[in-house]
């Protein structure tokens, strides 16, 4: 039979109790290879996604740590002491000090973490390893997010969320591996009970404007857009790349047909022959009065950070959003570059012609510099003016001039260095893309004494119907021009749509499909088959991916602002929100901790206080009183353990005993009976009772 | 007064102990059972001193003593009685079976049929026999001290969960150590010693003992201890099934003999976890290999 002695057994298990055996390593507990592997799984998973950004020597060192972690599972004899840390340690920072220098900043910040998670897979000895290594791998999730916040990498976090807190739950059992569908089942509820919370704090709590994420350093990088001036080549690394500059969203009206989608950024005024640009650090012209004719579209811009000071809009942008200007050429300035994305609400309307020719537009649209105008050049600027009757008449010609020579649209063209690069492009090469075709025809138009100038932007823009946006990707990027007529005011013309005007259509669309007149279509209906699923599927990509934008990832201070005036809360003042948010916290704090904490706030009895204050005394000088462990066991241990004060320690455990075991009654019951005088004097023995351990 | 009951427990069980060698802990366990008015289930292989251990008792209380040898033969008339008719009084009696008596032993209980076990099993919880639709009541003090082969021997019938439960405690034996195993080799038969056994308790003295225990006190504390252990043992999805109210009483009535035993006229949450480990037949674990007296003492806190 068991022998009775037997039934200390227990207490080898109970760590509280075991002050001086070492603590079994946690693969040779029950379900301890099990925990382990799984957490170190996790971990990894955790960490897999920074294979994307970070140099993969890091990676490698990550998981050749857990690896040796995971053997020495195995193989019990292989060394896991300090100095195997220490050297590991020692290589592994080195390696990332070497690729990323010190850990500041995000990437080399996260080289750090994961080589520090890397080698606390080595330390997990015990149990409570295995939960640091669980809140680690929370923090790990949280660093994908410096990298990316789309949906579609949000979800397979909030797994690996879900992952972790199962593991959490898991270690909750003394024996883990019977109990996986009961955690899972707990982990829902966990999260559903989290919902409520989550979705108040996020869209009630005050926000404040800015990123919270920008890293110093790292904010510009990845930012792509237009530059600051046209050299000739200049757009066509853009035209490649398919990154969304920005989206315009129509809420519920049409959107503008693709004639009308010129998305203009700024307009460059000033040119040495080779380059155009803004001048300088632009030129500012005041906003001229006009009378508004009609209000032809309301839309909302997302917009991608680029890093310019300028914001895109169609023509002709009835007034600034907040924070910008417009200026009298109809570009709309930001106060500072946009680091990060920003939204802006703008009108789109026409304007009656009676436009005014500021004197600086004159001057400055007519000016060429020191642009070198060949003899030919000026011929052929000749034929355009000779006998014309309007300065539109003159661009129809130069238009037709490109349209019936042998002009081809490349994004490859041959280098222009000779000092004329007008003349050469217009007689040599006569290859080029919008740039070319934009600054040739604003020179000769100018040469030709129309003030002319050059604008940048995107045209088209893929159109989604599901979401009703327009998607605009820098391949979209495109320079045109402007030119003043009379009467009229500033009118544009497009010299590359008189080349190839397949690049403005083929822009326009999702699928490029085009109707008999060039008629562009939008709607899906007539696609068939597979076509129709892709093109359906990409929309409804989109369109999520643009609520997503909207409600998570953007859902800034405007957006709450939005959101509490539909709720009727709109005119609330900042201040009071954050109150109002701060007291239903604390409300909600409140509520939930009467509702956890409410048979335990019932206040203790003397008794019970007593006897915790021993434990507590115990406790600081050394020595826990197990969970389970009985009172009388606790004082053969404490007198075996402070033999100085043998007589004390049995006198109070004996009175402790006597109150708590040998009174009928609970111990509220006893607590009133006892003789107060008593107890208070139990209380001071206690007190007075210091030992060195 | 109680002191020279405990004193004469204490000369039971050390007289106990000259015939059972290196079995103190299972000595004190059954006096406990016996003490606290419960019966005491023997699980152990053949051969290692569980009928010596029933007998000794039996003597040493001064109870009158049965023996009950279980076969798959058996029929439930064998162990309650029969009513008979009898010729020269023209009338039915009843005629007693080997149940009516102070100390049943029952042994190799699991060799019987359940109809068997059940017979005896009534006899157990209700302190009567059912015969011919005649109730008879068993003679007091009653004991039940059974033994069974382990489960996975040949020959056997499980016992329901239904039917452990009515047993207070369950101890196994165990081979003895080398030193008592060497005594034993030397003096092969424990009988001739048992003969010459004295009572040391009769009946009467017994009720009172057992009255005696049954008023050391158990605590609130104690008892918030006992409640956390069992509802422990019904919420830890360990558990297959957890200890039943009636489990509950008995390890609270076990409890209080134990400390009686230990001259202490109070409970202790020790006592209660000196007991638990002999209370595993009141559980069943979802996962056999599980212990779930160690889940017990390590997970259920001490308030």
């Amino acid at each position: 039979m068991r022998s009775l002695t037997s039934r200390f057994s227990w207490r080898k298990n109970n760590k509280l109790n075991n002050h001086d055996e070492k603590p079994k390593l946690i693969e040779s507990t029950p379900g301890g290879l099990r925990l382990l592997l799984i957490s170190i799984g996790l971990l990894t998973l955790t960490a897999l996604p920074h294979f994307g950004h970070l140099r993969i020597e890091i990676m490698i060192v990550f998981l050749a740590l857990v690896g040796y972690r995971c053997l020495a599972a195995k193989y019990r004899n292989l060394p896991r002491n300090r100095w195997v840390i220490y050297l590991s340690a020692t290589i592994g920072f080195s390696i990332s000090a070497w690729f990323y220098g010190p850990p500041f900043g995000r990437d080399p910040g996260v080289a750090f973490l994961v080589v520090l998670l890397g080698l606390k897979s080595l330390e997990i000895t015990s149990r409570r390893d295995v939960s640091i290594v669980i809140m680690l791998g929370f923090f790990t999730i949280m660093t994908q997010f410096l990298y990316a916040d789309g949906v579609s990498w949000t979800i397979p976090m909030i797994i690996l969320v879900g992952g972790l807190m199962w593991l959490l739950a898991q270690m909750e059992h003394a024996e883990p591996q019977t109990f996986m569908l009961g955690d899972i089942k707990l982990v829902g509820k966990m999260f559903l009970q989290a919902l409520p919370v989550v979705v108040i704090l996020f869209y009630l709590f005050p926000r404040l404007s800015g990123s919270l994420f920008l890293f110093q350093g790292d904010g510009n990088s990845g930012v792509t857009g237009l530059g600051d001036s046209l050299k000739m080549g200049s757009i066509s690394s853009l035209v490649e790349s398919e990154e969304v500059a920005f989206v315009a969203s129509f809420f519920d009206q049409e959107p503008p047909p693709p004639s009308e989608r010129y998305w203009r950024g700024t307009n460059f005024w000033v040119t040495d022959g080779r380059e155009w640009s803004r001048g300088g650090h632009g030129v500012h012209l005041i906003s001229k009065e006009r009378t508004i004719v009609e209000k032809k579209y309301t839309y909302e811009i997302e917009l991608q950070p680029n890093n310019q000071n300028w914001l895109f809009a169609l023509d002709h942008p009835g007034q600034a959003p907040k924070n910008a200007w417009l200026q009298g050429d109809h570009h709309i300035i930001n106060k500072e570059p946009v680091k990060s994305e920003i939204r802006y609400e703008l009108d789109a309307v026409s304007f009656d012609d009676s436009e005014q020719l500021l004197a600086a537009e004159e001057r400055l649209g007519l000016d060429l510099g020191k642009t070198e105008i060949t003899p030919r050049l000026q011929k052929l600027v000749d034929s355009f003016t000779d006998q014309a009757p309007s300065s539109i008449a003159i661009a129809n010609r130069a238009l037709q001039y490109f349209n019936q020579n042998e002009f081809v649209y490349s994004l490859s063209p041959p280098l222009l260095d000779s000092n004329a690069p007008v003349d050469e492009f217009m007689f040599e090469s006569q290859t080029g893309f919008c740039g070319h075709y934009a600054s040739s025809f604003a020179t000769m138009m100018r040469q030709a004494d129309i003030p002319a100038r050059i604008v940048v932007g995107y045209l088209g823009g893929d159109y989604n119907p599901r979401s009703n946006q327009i998607v605009v990707r820098q391949s979209h990027a495109h320079a045109w021009t402007e030119i003043w007529q009379e009467g009229q005011g500033w009118i544009r013309v497009d010299p590359t749509a008189a080349v190839a005007p397949e690049r403005i259509e083929s822009s326009i669309d999702l699928n490029g499909s085009t109707g008999n007149n060039g008629q562009v279509l939008f709607s899906s209906l007539n696609l068939t088959g597979f076509k129709k699923f892709i093109t359906e599927a990409i929309w409804i990509k989109d369109s999520i991916k643009a609520k997503w934008n909207r409600w998570f990832i953007n859902f800034d201070r405007d957006r709450q602002q939005e959101l509490l005036r539909s709720l009727g809360l709109g005119n609330l003042d900042f201040r009071y929100i954050t109150i109002f948010a701060f007291l239903l916290a604390l409300t909600i704090i409140t509520m939930v901790s009467l509702l956890i904490f409410r048979r335990e706030k019932k206040p203790l009895d003397a008794t019970t206080q007593l006897s915790l204050l021993f434990d507590k005394k115990m406790m600081s000088m050394g020595l826990a009183r197990g969970k389970s462990e009985g009172p009388r066991d606790f004082q053969l241990r404490a007198v075996k353990a402070f033999p100085s004060q043998k007589s004390e320690l049995k006198d109070i455990s004996n009175q402790l005993i006597r109150l708590r075991y040998r009174m009928q009654g609970s111990s509220e019951e006893v607590s009133h009976r006892a003789d107060t005088n008593q107890l208070v004097q139990l209380k001071k023995a206690i007190k007075s009772l210091n030992i060195k351990p | 007064m109680k002191n020279t009951y405990q004193h004469k427990l204490e000369i039971l069980i050390d007289q106990a102990n000259q015939i059972i060698l290196g079995k103190p802990d299972a000595i004190k366990l059954a006096v406990a059972t016996l003490l606290a008015n419960g019966h005491l289930l023997i699980t152990d292989k053949p051969g290692v001193g569980k009928t010596t251990l029933a007998n000794v008792i039996a003597q040493l209380f001064g109870l009158n003593f049965k023996r009950i040898q279980f076969t798959s033969d058996l029929l439930p008339a064998d162990i309650t009685g029969v009513t008979i008719f009898d010729q020269e009084q023209h009338q039915f009696s009843f005629h007693q079976g080997p149940l009516f008596t102070q100390l049943v032993l029952a042994d190799e209980i699991n060799r019987a049929t359940p109809k068997c076990q059940s017979a005896l099993l009534e006899g157990m919880e209700e302190r009567q026999v059912t015969v011919d639709r005649q109730s008879h009541k068993l003679p007091s003090p009653f004991f039940v001290i059974a033994t069974r082969n382990p489960d996975e021997q040949s020959g056997t019938f499980m016992l329901p969960d239904s039917q452990l439960d009515r047993f207070m405690l369950g101890i196994s034996l165990g081979y003895p150590d080398r030193a008592a195993e060497r005594e034993m080799l030397l003096n092969p038969d424990p009988r001739n010693k048992l003969e010459s056994l004295d009572p040391i308790l009769d009946p009467d003295l017994l009720v009172q003992l057992q009255g005696a225990a049954s008023e050391v006190t158990t605590s609130g504390p104690l008892l918030d201890y006992l409640q956390n252990l069992l509802a422990f043992s019904r919420q830890d999805p360990a558990f297959q099934s957890g200890y039943s109210p009636r489990a509950g009483m008995s390890l609270l009535a076990v409890a209080r003999a134990w400390a009686f035993l230990e001259r202490r006229d109070h409970v202790l949450p020790e006592d209660i976890q000196t007991i638990l480990p002999y209370t595993r037949h009141h559980l069943s674990a979802k996962d056999q290999g599980t212990d779930l007296s160690q889940l017990l003492l390590t997970h259920v806190a001490v308030p």
